[in-house]
């Protein structure tokens, strides 16, 4: 329980208050001196008086040592429930889940196992903090800007005192200066005076000279598609097989030259990749990178330069980003694809439409990329608005949430030539847009046929060509098609003043004829044009008895007379 | 041309994946009741009197629009289980930067303003006007550094020191020894007390905090280093509740977010 405090005491401590005239000493400095002091062993206490630890737990800030019996009940602690905390800075604390040890404390705990002696405590730490000696402190020029850690108000150093300035504010008018010790003001790029150890920060600035002269060639590792050192973005709507040709893509740098990607995009020179896979699961993606390594010809256990990872880091974690830097390090990776990207934002997922926020999760991933030597390959969705329409040509634009098309120094996009068919699940007609900030760019049609399990089983077979002579071709499937139709119009039509003409094998003018064989006046003067051409119809003198001069008539020829 | 592929599918064991899956499972669970028994005991502990009616504050919590929000609700007594659960939501779930718990007794009256429940972007909190009696005299202690971060182990550790120095110099004035907590980057010592909430408090408590920093050590500028908080006199002061997430900045290898962990009185520092 703890004790209130009267009022009277706390007034003794306001009394020492400088405004009151207080003497700034200590009066309870020398109580409790005989206390032991330090942080207590809490094994070695245990171990002194019998209690048995059953198991240590070691958690971010405390350490939890689980008894194997409650002090205060033996038949308490065989479900690892009493125990004894210690946090880090020290403090320990006695836990016990059973109703009947509610209330006790670690101070109880003391009081009936035993007595906390001087030799329980760990390494002895000084009852008051040991005398420092000052470091010299760096210089600060008079003028330097300078803010205290508790204000928000920019001053200007007027005096350097060593371990201390003296600030003026702006805005103090003709207020004297204050001064604080340099631990407390911090400069405007962020530094403390008294921060002796902190190298400044160092940006590279080049001169056009220098620039010009530098060996900076474009490193292209699978030719006009991917080149070292640039960020590349992935993108595509749903099921469009960004994962299939992605993991292609690593496999054809983890073999070599001597397999091209898609069949068609030479490989340049071999490269290690690693892919960072957080969507699918091992299975099928074990399926589909045998089914490509079958199609180039090589054994998958014989590719020695492509690695997966069936999780993708969190950017929000450290220890993510630093166990995923190490991969790329021990693998020295020149590549790092990270599938899919929303599943990499951790906490920030909520703000993937603030480029903002989005640029500084990416800025570490880029960050931890670079200190591994590697660049990063994002594989990201399409906004769900793109949809899947046929022919709808992709476009950076079309990536979902903000900061991946930013960030994109090159870029392949994927979006679909025909719907998917249900009914032949393993045929893929897709548009495939490359590109690039060096400014290499190209659209290409792309088949990926991959079987079905019921028809003779999955495989990896792509058809690549440009997109241009694909619609030319397309465009004259079309034309072909349209002909086609237009010349079964033209027969029926023709067929139909055929039959109305057999009925008069002495002939009847054209109108007549029009009028009985019912077509309309845009599809008649075609087919009686051509059947005219053809000489299928010829015309003929008619003479009636009201009539006194012969007027024109047709009838069929005589062979074609039914 | 293309030949099938034949692939053959090495299953994991179904029933090793089900026992792993079932303990993580019951271990996040427990975690759970673990986290809501210690909001629970913190609660308590601050407002032992069921009838006390204190309002829980959360800051800074995470929204999609571009600015953080504030929420608040109160609580008496009797729905601590409540309070629990909303704590768990905010802390653990929205990711709320900080989650307090007002420390002194309030007109019973306010609880009409989220009646046991949360509301996000609360149209009143408690002022310091509000206050009927003080109950707690909360020592702050914090370590020096930038705002807007945590602290790293050198600091905390300081501020830990600093802890100990004010209970001795305290113990010197016939303080009995208080509920210590630790807030994540610093320590709080609080000393139970019971005030009218008045000017006369308020100026008392000024001098206290005054009187307090006079008779500790100065913070020493050559290194990591604490001090007490003098501004916390006001009434309407919160404190961050136990085992909630104390999120300042980002969290860093060496300046980590941290939990904030009340201790029993008597576990204290003996």
């Amino acid at each position: 329980m703890i004790e209130t405090i009267p009022q009277e005491r706390i007034e003794a401590v306001g009394a020492n208050a400088p405004a009151s005239g207080g003497n700034g000493k200590a009066p309870g400095a020398a109580a409790h001196s005989d206390r032991p002091t330090g942080r207590i062993d809490v094994p070695a206490y245990c171990a002194e008086y019998g209690v048995k630890i059953r198991e240590v737990k070691t958690e971010a800030n405390r350490t939890i040592y689980i008894l194997e019996t409650c002090p205060f009940d033996e038949n308490y602690g065989s479900k690892g429930e009493t125990s004894i905390v210690q946090a880090d800075g020290g403090l320990t604390t006695f836990h016990c889940k059973h109703t009947s040890c509610a209330g006790h404390t670690w101070q109880d705990v003391k009081n009936r196992v035993g007595k906390l002696e001087a030799r329980h405590m760990g390494k002895p730490e000084p009852q008051t903090r040991p005398p420092t000696i000052p470091k010299a402190l760096p210089p600060v020029a008079v003028g330097t800007w300078v803010r205290p850690t508790d204000r928000n108000n920019w001053g200007q150093v007027t005096a350097d005192n060593g371990n201390s300035c003296e600030v003026h504010f702006v805005g103090s008018g003709g207020q004297a200066d204050k001064e604080f010790p340099k631990s407390q003001l911090f400069t405007q790029d962020g530094r403390r005076l008294d921060d002796t150890d902190s190298e400044p920060r160092q940006f590279n600035v080049y001169s056009m000279a220098d620039l010009d002269a530098m060996d900076l060639t474009v490193d292209m590792v699978i030719d006009r598609v991917l080149m070292f050192g640039a960020p590349a973005v992935d993108g595509g709507t749903f099921k469009v097989l960004k994962t299939s040709l992605a993991l292609e893509q690593g496999l054809s740098m983890g073999i070599g030259p001597s397999t091209k990607w898609l069949d068609h995009f030479a490989v340049v020179r071999k490269a290690v990749s690693v892919y960072f896979a957080g969507e699918g699961g091992l299975v099928p993606l074990r399926d589909t990178l045998r089914r490509q390594a079958e199609h180039k010809g090589v054994a998958l256990r014989e590719v020695d330069g492509f690695f997966l990872c069936d999780e993708v880091p969190r950017l929000d974690s450290d220890a993510d980003m630093q166990a995923a830097t190490a991969i790329l390090r021990e693998r020295k990776a020149e590549f790092a694809y990270f599938d899919p990207c929303y599943l990499m934002m951790g906490a920030q997922a909520a703000n993937a439409s603030n480029v903002y926020a989005m640029g500084t999760m990416l800025g570490r991933m880029l960050r931890a990329c670079r200190e591994a030597g590697a660049t990063p390959v994002i594989l990201h969705h399409f906004n769900r608005a793109k949809g899947t329409a046929q022919n709808d040509a992709p476009d950076l634009a079309d990536l979902s949430q903000a900061g991946c098309a930013e960030i994109a120094g090159q870029w392949g996009l994927l979006g679909r030539a025909k719907p998917f068919d249900p009914e032949r699940p393993g045929e893929h007609d897709l548009i495939l847009s490359i590109g690039s900030r060096m400014g290499y760019c190209s659209k290409w049609a792309l088949h990926v046929s991959e079987g079905t399990p019921d028809d003779g089983g999955r495989y990896w077979q792509p058809t690549i060509t440009p997109f241009s002579e694909a619609r030319k071709e397309q465009q004259g499937q079309r034309e072909q098609e349209r002909e086609a139709k237009q010349q079964a119009k033209l027969n029926t039509n023709r067929q139909r003043i055929c039959n109305v003409a057999a009925k008069f094998p002495a002939g009847e003018p054209m109108s007549i004829i029009r009028g009985r064989s019912g077509l309309r006046s845009d599809a008649f003067p075609a087919a009686w044009a051509s059947l005219l051409d053809d000489g299928i119809l010829v015309p003929v003198e008619l003479r009636k008895s009201n009539h006194k001069k012969p007027y024109e008539g047709y009838r069929l020829r005589d062979s074609d007379t039914p | 041309m293309t030949t099938p592929a034949t692939t053959t599918t090495a299953r994991p064991d179904a029933q090793a994946v089900k026992a792993a899956a079932g303990k993580r499972v019951a271990d996040q669970l427990q975690a759970r009741q673990d986290r809501l028994a210690e909001y629970t005991q913190c609660l308590r502990l601050l407002h032992p009197d069921p009838a006390d009616v204190f309002e829980v504050r959360f800051l800074n919590v995470p929204n999609n629009r571009w600015k953080p929000i504030q929420a608040s609700g109160y609580f008496d007594g009797h729905h601590l289980d409540a309070a629990a659960i909303a704590i768990e939501t905010y802390s653990e779930d929205r990711k709320a930067a900080g989650c307090y718990v007002t420390l002194n007794a309030r007109n019973p009256a306010l609880l009409a303003r989220a009646h046991n429940r949360v509301v996000d972007n609360p149209a009143a909190t408690t002022t310091d006007a509000e206050i009927i009696r003080r109950q707690w005299l909360f020592v702050d202690i914090d370590p020096i550094r930038p705002s807007g971060i945590a602290a790293n182990d050198a600091e905390v550790k300081a501020a830990e020191d600093l802890l100990e120095v004010v209970v001795e110099r305290l113990r010197g004035f016939s303080f009995s020894y208080p509920l210590i907590a630790n807030s994540g980057n610093g320590r709080y010592a609080l000393y139970k007390i019971d005030l009218k909430n008045n000017d006369e408090s308020t100026a008392m408590l000024r001098r206290f905090y005054a009187g307090l920093r006079a008779i500790l050590p100065t913070p020493d500028p050559g290194g990591p280093s604490a001090d007490i908080d003098t501004g916390v006199y006001n009434a309407a002061r919160i404190a961050r509740i136990g085992g909630t997430w104390n999120r300042k900045g980002d969290s860093t290898p060496d300046r980590p977010h941290r939990r904030c962990q009340y201790f029993d009185p008597g576990d204290s520092l003996d």
